[in-house]
């Protein structure tokens, strides 16, 4: 087993079965495990702590670099790293015939404007899928979305450490207690089996190391993180109408007082959701009869288990 | 004596597997085909793999969209039965039985069992239930369930194929998400309550007088 270190003492992760090392899926009846470990120390504020993130991952990895989708996440994390006063190796993916120009184009722009460089890496999505390498990839990481089969062969490819920004995912998800019907609608921290459970099956097999948690590189920015205002008000159900938290990311990143232009935020796979079909339809007949799973704890008991240094977990069958 | 239908936990899955041995050990194979629902070699295993999902422990997001039912009468295990909830419609389906009983003393134990799990679901606000079988066994299979007609609307959703994937997801789900080598049918069984039944059967519903058309002046 790779000894990389995912996130801070590893205290985020992703096993089968009741076996913290075991990474793979082998039949649909595995149950499917997160673990969430307590904070070991009181939180700092949320800027101070991914600040001191961008510090951390820096010293463990020097030659960092980090994937730069376009997205605001990606911005918050990179400048997080030069407040910390580091100037880290920026990469991002472009698509043929410009195809998401749209997303990375403005990216770009304000990474020139600070006077850092940015290495671009052509993809060719429609190659990718028409050769049936995407199905090799998913095969060999159980990788499930097209979107996580191109990072991971970027990854492989790049061969070199790397961050895929993440985000602190929250959403307000319905259950039912199916012997009494009741019905709850709560709000949820998420992890999904395909785009965070798989970076660590890829360290296991390639030993590069591939990171996908930034915001959640320790237990302490996670809890400044949902300690954040907007993020309480929120998980309180005391802004009305919300079943998510994108629609008020910017108000969130807000609180780290770091400037940015608000701006709509694509993908650039929008002009591939024909392939995204295909793949979806067709990934069975390469991963057999595996479905993925999505990982999930109340946000507001995830808290309180930070708060008290006690280990989250959460169990799907 | 009665019969008593107990929800079954974690703390079961021995009893489970080891009533499910028993059951295996001593059944003829072309009744009881064997137990393919894992790779494992062990049937043991396999049992306790796929027996495990029906009696999660409650730590688990969702353990109990999977349920495990034990039909008692005194201290004698007549049955196990699995049933799997479904969210989209309030509804449930009977995923799998296993009973050491065959012929006249099945048919009273299974009325009752089946009663019983229905009582447990309409209490949890679901009103409706799907069963499969094969569907040359439709004669024997109605007779068995004539008392739950009483309470509940039946009718043959579909057929499927020997040997054919449904093409719909849903379907294919409840056939097990395996083809089989004979025709399957799946019915399906709504309650009847005061919204659904005319007020001559004591329900609230009524009904449009159908008009008359005059077929001459109708579109061919």
């Amino acid at each position: 087993m790779s000894n990389i270190v995912n996130t801070e003492n590893n205290y985020l992760t992703y096993y089968y079965n009741d076996d913290p090392d075991q990474r793979w899926r082998y039949d649909k009846y595995d149950t499917t495990h997160m673990r969430v470990g307590g904070c070991t120390r009181k939180p700092f504020s949320f800027k101070s702590e991914i600040v001191r993130t961008a510090r951390s991952l820096t010293y463990n990895y020097p030659d960092i670099t980090i994937f730069m989708s376009g997205g605001l996440d990606s911005e918050i994390a990179l400048k997080s790293f030069l407040a910390a006063g580091l100037r880290p190796k920026l990469t991002t993916v472009r698509f043929p015939e410009g195809a998401n120009d749209h997303d990375i184009g403005p990216m770009l722009k304000m990474v020139e404007h600070m006077g850092l460089e940015c290495q671009i890496i052509n993809f060719d999505l429609e190659k990718f899928v028409d050769s049936g390498e995407c199905y090799e990839v998913a095969k060999k990481y159980q990788a499930y979305s097209l979107y996580q089969q191109m990072l991971l062969r970027i990854a492989e490819n790049f061969a070199a450490p790397m961050i895929t920004v993440d985000e602190v995912e929250l959403e307000k998800i319905p259950s039912i207690n199916w012997d009494t019907g009741k019905s709850t609608l709560e709000w949820y921290f998420l992890k999904k089996e395909d785009q965070d459970g798989v970076w660590r099956r890829f360290n296991d097999i390639t030993g590069i190391p591939a990171l996908n948690n930034f915001y959640t590189y320790s237990p302490e920015s996670m809890l400044a993180f949902l300690d954040l205002p907007t993020v309480d008000d929120l998980i309180n159900d005391r802004i009305f109408g919300k079943l998510g938290w994108t629609s008020s990311k910017l108000k969130i990143y807000a609180h780290t007082g770091f400037e940015f232009k608000p701006r709509p935020k694509f993908t650039g796979v929008e002009n591939y959701l024909h392939l995204w079909n295909q793949v979806q339809y067709n990934i069975h007949d390469h991963l057999g009869e595996l479905l993925p799973r999505g990982y999930g704890i109340n946000a507001l008991k995830l808290r309180d288990n930070l708060r008290a240094g006690k280990e989250s977990l959460c169990h799907i069958i | 004596m009665s019969y008593n239908l107990r929800p079954l936990d974690e703390h079961d899955l021995e009893l489970m597997v080891t009533t499910a041995m028993a059951i295996y050990e001593g059944s003829n194979p072309d009744k009881y085909p064997d137990f393919k629902i894992t790779h494992d070699v062990e049937r043991e295993t396999r049992f306790r793999k796929f027996f495990k999902l029906f009696v999660m422990p409650s730590r688990f997001n969702n353990h109990n969209v999977r349920k495990a039912f034990a039909l008692f009468k005194g201290d004698e295990c007549l049955a196990l039965v699995g049933v799997r909830r479904w969210g989209h419609m309030p509804s449930w389906s009977i995923s799998w039985l296993l009973s050491p009983s065959i012929g006249p003393r099945f048919i009273p134990m299974f009325r009752v069992m089946v009663a019983e799990l229905c009582k447990f679901h309409e209490e949890a606000g679901m009103n409706e239930f799907y069963v499969t079988y094969p569907s040359d066994r439709e004669s024997a299979y109605s007779r068995i369930m004539t008392p739950i007609r009483e309470r509940y609307y039946t009718f043959v959703e579909c057929t499927i194929a020997k040997n054919e994937r449904h093409s719909y997801g849903f379907i294919h789900e409840l056939m097990g998400g395996v083809l089989h080598p004979h025709d399957m049918s799946l019915r399906r069984y709504i309650l009847r309550r005061e919204n659904t039944e005319p007020l001559n059967a004591g329900g609230k519903v009524i009904r449009n007088k159908r008009e008359t058309t005059n077929d001459n002046n109708s579109v061919a």
